[in-house]
This record gives C-alpha cells, sequence and structure tokens, in this order.
C-alpha cells in the first residue's frame, strides 16, 4: 500500500482543528526526540573514535599502549561468530517457521506442539540474551560436564589443524557462535514467520490446483514468494545477536587475544566485549579506543542493515 | 463417428452429482445437489452470493480438502473417478481437473515460468518442450500475440485482464480434461470481460467448462447449460435457453427476473 493511500490528511498545518495540531506536534517532537538521541550517541562516539580509526586499527592487536593497540582479534571474531550464528540459525530457523506455518500435523500430540511453539515463540525473542549465554555455557562449552571437568579438552580430533575440534567444545569461536545462533532463533523464526503470513492463501491454492503437492507448494511457490522478507528479516536478527556482549562473556570470558582466531576452538573475543573491556579501563586513551570500536560495531550493522532493506527491494512483491 | 467412438451430438457426462452434500463445520453450504456436466460445453452454475457455487466447483478437484471443518457426503463422479474416494490421488485428480479462480493469482514469476509451472510439476521439462506448452498455452487463452517478446519479463506486469487470461493458460498447460472456472470476470473491467466470454466459446471445444458466475447476461451468453442454486439447493438445471426463457420453477422466474436474490 502506497503512503498516498493510508493518508488521513493529518497535519499540523492550519486546515487542521487545534486539538489535532496539537497531536500532530507531539508525534513529531517524539520523532525528533529519537532522532536527536540517537544523533547526540552517534557524534560523540564519532567526536571520540574518529581520530583512531584507521588500517593500523582495524589490522592491529591488542597492546598495553592505547595509540598503537588494533581490533583485528575482535573483528575476526565477530565475523566468525556471525558467520557460525548464520549458517546455524538461518536452515533452523526457517525450517521450524515452516513447520509452525506450513504444514498441518495429523496426530494430536504434534498438534499440541505447534500450538504451544506458535503461542510461545515471540516470547522467546524476549528472554535476556544472559540467559542464552548460561545456556550455551552448560550445553557447548561443557557439554554438560559430560566428558568430565578436565582441565584440556577430553577428546581432540583434527588436532593442530584449522578444523581442530573438542568435546566437550571449550570456549572456542564454536560455541560462541552457536550461543550467539540460540539468541537468533527466536527472531529468524518470527521473521521467517511473519514473510510466509504474508504470502496470500490464493498463492498456496492455485499452486495446488494445478497438482502441487504439498512439498511442491511449499518448495515452489509458498517458500521463494517469502525469500526476500525471510532473508531481510534474518539479517537483522544475526545483526541483533552479533552485537550481544553478555552471551559471549559468559562464553569466554574476558580474555587478551593477541589474534584472529585460527580454528574453531581456541580464545577469542568479539568487539562488544573488546568495548565492554576497553569502555571499563581508567586510564588515558581507552575510551577513544572504545568510541572507535563502536564505529566499527555501528558500521557491521549498518551493512547487515542496508543488505536486508535492498535484498527486501530487489526482490519486492507486488501481490494485487 | 467422431473419433472417440460416439455418435456425434450426443455428449457424454463428465461430471457426475447425485445426492451431493456438503458441510464447513456445522454449516450444511450444499444440499442433496444433483447435476450431469456435459462433455465439451460450458455448465454455468448461478445463485445469489453464499449459495455454494464455489463450494461445488472447490470440492469437483478437492481443493477444499485444505480446508479445515469441510467435509462432503453423496457422490461425485468426474470421468468415472469417485471424486470423495479415499483412494482418489488427488495430486493427479488436479492435474485432470483446473482452476481458475475469482481474483488473478498469477505467482510472482515470470510469464512464461507462470505457464510451465504445471507441467514442471510431473515431469522435467526441456526447453524445448517448455517453450512448445507455454506457447500452445498462451495461445489457447489469446494471451499469445501480447506477451510473446516479453515472456520473461515478471507477469505481475500484466493488467488484470491479462492476468486472468494468463491463469487460464497457467490451467490448461498441464492439458486437463475440465476447467472449472470460479467467478473468472469479477474483478475485470467490461471489456477485458468480454474478451474472457470469446475465449469461453474458444476454450469449450477443447476442454469440459464449468462457470460460476454472478453475472447472469455472462451466463446467458456463455453456456450451453445452467443450473440455478439457492441457499445450497438445486431449484432448477436446464439448457441455458429454456432456463432463461421458460422456467419450469417460479424461484427461477423471481431470480432472473431481479425479484430475489
Amino acid at each position: 500500500m502506497s503512503r498516498a493511500e493510508r493518508g488521513t490528511g493529518l497535519s499540523a498545518g492550519t486546515t487542521c482543528r487545534l486539538p489535532e495540531r496539537l497531536f500532530v506536534v507531539a508525534c513529531r517532537a517524539a520523532t525528533v526526540a529519537i532522532v536527536a538521541a540517537f544523533a547526540v550517541v552517534a557524534g560523540v562516539v564519532v567526536w571520540l573514535g574518529a581520530s583512531h580509526l584507521d588500517a593500523g586499527f582495524l589490522g592491529g592487536t591488542v597492546s598495553r599502549h592505547p595509540e598503537r593497540a588494533g581490533i583485528w582479534p575482535a573483528l575476526a571474531g565477530t565475523l566468525w561468530t556471525a558467520l557460525i550464528c548464520a549458517v546455524i540459525a538461518l536452515p533452523i530457523g526457517v525450517g521450524a517457521a515452516v513447520y509452525l506455518e506450513e504444514v498441518e500435523p495429523r496426530r494430536g500430540v504434534w498438534r499440541r506442539v505447534q500450538r504451544f511453539v506458535r503461542a510461545n515463540i515471540a516470547g522467546l525473542a524476549g528472554v535476556p540474551s544472559i540467559v542464552y549465554g548460561i545456556l550455551g555455557l552448560t550445553v557447548f562449552v561443557r557439554a554438560w560436564g559430560l566428558f568430565g571437568d578436565p582441565v584440556g579438552p577430553a577428546v581432540r580430533v583434527f588436532a593442530d589443524t584449522p578444523f581442530e575440534l573438542h568435546l566437550p567444545p571449550g570456549r572456542g569461536i564454536l560455541s560462541g557462535g552457536l550461543t550467539l545462533a540460540l539468541v537468533a532463533l527466536p527472531l529468524v523464526i518470527r521473521s521467517a514467520q511473519l514473510a510466509l503470513r504474508a504470502v496470500p492463501q490464493s498463492m498456496r491454492e492455485s499452486a495446488a490446483s494445478l497438482g502441487a503437492s504439498p512439498l511442491q507448494v511449499v518448495a515452489r511457490v509458498t517458500l521463494p514468494a517469502a525469500l526476500p522478507e525471510l532473508l531481510g528479516g534474518s539479517l537483522v536478527a544475526v545483526s541483533r545477536a552479533v552485537g550481544e556482549a553478555a552471551p559471549v562473556f559468559v562464553i569466554t570470558g574476558l580474555v587478551y587475544v593477541y589474534q584472529a582466531p585460527s580454528n574453531a576452538v581456541e580464545p577469542f573475543t568479539t568487539l562488544p566485549l573488546q568495548v565492554f573491556d576497553w569502555a571499563n579501563r581508567s586510564e588515558p586513551g581507552y575510551r577513544e579506543l572504545a568510541a572507535a570500536a563502536c564505529i566499527v560495531l555501528l558500521g557491521i550493522h549498518v551493512v547487515l542493515d542496508t543488505t536486508a532493506t535492498l535484498v527486501r527491494r530487489a526482490f519486492r512483491r507486488d501481490w494485487r | 463417428m467422431s473419433e472417440d467412438g460416439r455418435a456425434p451430438g450426443v455428449q457424454a457426462t463428465v461430471i457426475e452429482a447425485r445426492g451431493f452434500d456438503a458441510w464447513f463445520g456445522e454449516f450444511h453450504v450444499l444440499r442433496g445437489i444433483r447435476l450431469d456436466v456435459t462433455e465439451r460445453a460450458v455448465t454455468a452454475l448461478i445463485g445469489p452470493s453464499g449459495c455454494g457455487k464455489s463450494t461445488f466447483l472447490r470440492w469437483c478437484n478437492r481443493l477444499n480438502d485444505r480446508v479445515r471443518g469441510a467435509r462432503a457426503t453423496g457422490a461425485l463422479r468426474i470421468q468415472g473417478i469417485d471424486v470423495l474416494g479415499p483412494d482418489v490421488d488427488v495430486v493427479e485428480l488436479r492435474r485432470k481437473v483446473a482452476m481458475v479462480f475469482h481474483r488473478p493469482n498469477p505467482f510472482p514469476k515470470s510469464i512464461h515460468d507462470n505457464v510451465a509451472f504445471g507441467p514442471r510439476l510431473a515431469r522435467r521439462l526441456g526447453r524445448g518442450d517448455a517453450e512448445e506448452i507455454v506457447e500452445r498455452s498462451l495461445r489457447l487463452a489469446g494471451l499469445w500475440d501480447e506477451v510473446r517478446d516479453r515472456l520473461g519479463r515478471s507477469a505481475l506486469t500484466l493488467s488484470g485482464g491479462q492476468r486472468q487470461r494468463l491463469c487460464i493458460a497457467r490451467a490448461i498447460a498441464s492439458d486437463p480434461d475440465v476447467l472449472l472456472m470460479d467467478e473468472p470476470c469479477s474483478t475485470l473491467d467490461a471489456k477485458s470481460t468480454a474478451v474472457i466470454e470469446d475465449l469461453l466459446t474458444e476454450l469449450k471445444s477443447r476442454f469440459t467448462i464449468v462457470l460460476a458466475t454472478n453475472n447472469m447476461q455472462q451466463a446467458a451468453r456463455a453456456s450451453e447449460h445452467c443450473a440455478l442454486l439457492v441457499q445450497g439447493e438445486l431449484v432448477e438445471f436446464a439448457p441455458t435457453a429454456k432456463l432463461f426463457s421458460n422456467p419450469s420453477r417460479r424461484e427461477t422466474e423471481d431470480f432472473i427476473t431481479g425479484r430475489s436474490g
């Protein structure tokens, strides 16, 4: 629906009566307040941090001297956990959404499961992310203590290669990415559900009437039609998850990492954690470092959100 | 003798309903319908909104399976197949009994891919096969000359009337026997409606058509047989000319003269 079609004629202009004008002015003030608040934050961050932003900062590593410090280990940790998070959360989230929206279970048990999950998935998206952090610590880092609680890992495979894996998985990017996937999943499912619901019922019916089996209806019509919205929403979910500091903090603690992670199990850190660490220091110079890292973090968000918008726009469907 | 061995002029019954009842939940939509749809002719279903026209069509290809609470009893046979039977292959049935909806609803795909959708469900199509099917179907639907240069463009670039003809092309691409049309012109302007009515006379030489319509003039113009449904009951079923000129029931006369419905 275009903007003009849902126009109400409400405005602060003199053609409207006084209460209406006051209402419009109040709403406008709310909008301006949001923009102003964000502008102040962004302005302070840029003013503090912009001078640090250079190739040395992006490519450098932690240092005792703030002017020489860089964020490469944290940036790499963020990108790797984002990738793991996306690779895990997208297929599982989309699969779950398809089950919740497109499948009609025959057996009563599964109907009840479906109804229960449908009713609670929105609530799951509101669970504080540190709860997922604790869950990740128990399940991914320690594997419920099933392998004892030794100092080192109980089992190592592909040792000394980039594919080295441990049991229990320990405090590496694998555990971090999986934990962030837990944070992202409810959001991915939610946005995928909305994307599927936005596909008109008539699409499914006409596909079925052409002799498409239920699987073909989903695979050839519903999912492709929902794809742009679905990808856009999922990118936003992943972007939200990688900005989380709390769950990663539970997984890794505050560690000093001097290089980008070279496998899935060695200690790592991420940008939000790096910001947290630097912002907490009282020595001069670190506040500016924290601000510069914030700019990079914001940059990642802007890139992901813009990609999401472009994906939506490039494939926009006109259903009418 | 015609090629299928029957004497010319003697037409076979394709859809046969006997004592057919349908419900949505507690709502008894259709009661004791007895109806014979003749091969290669247009049979119109008329009646006020909510009389059960669409429900009847949607049972003919079992589209109501997808609706919770919908059920039907009695006999409904299409070319000898017991449509309501537990063993009927619904996917196979729908390939034989295609449907055009009241609102043109092309997929958000190219014109070519819309038409090739049905045939591709059944088997992999080579490029040549697909092109042949697409051209034949679009020609039958009277759309070929308008879109031959832009088959790769999105179907959503077409006008409403063109979209509906695309949906007809899509429906006939799998070479069905029966074409169910559920008020196909209800969202179209007079000109597009006239184009589709002309198309009906072409299509009925190949397909058996059941046309549900709210437009009595359309039924009078385009159909050979006409059934009037009121509140789920079949009031009268007769050759169209007779039903409109010399109805045998009082309710029919009231309806076609606009005194009820």
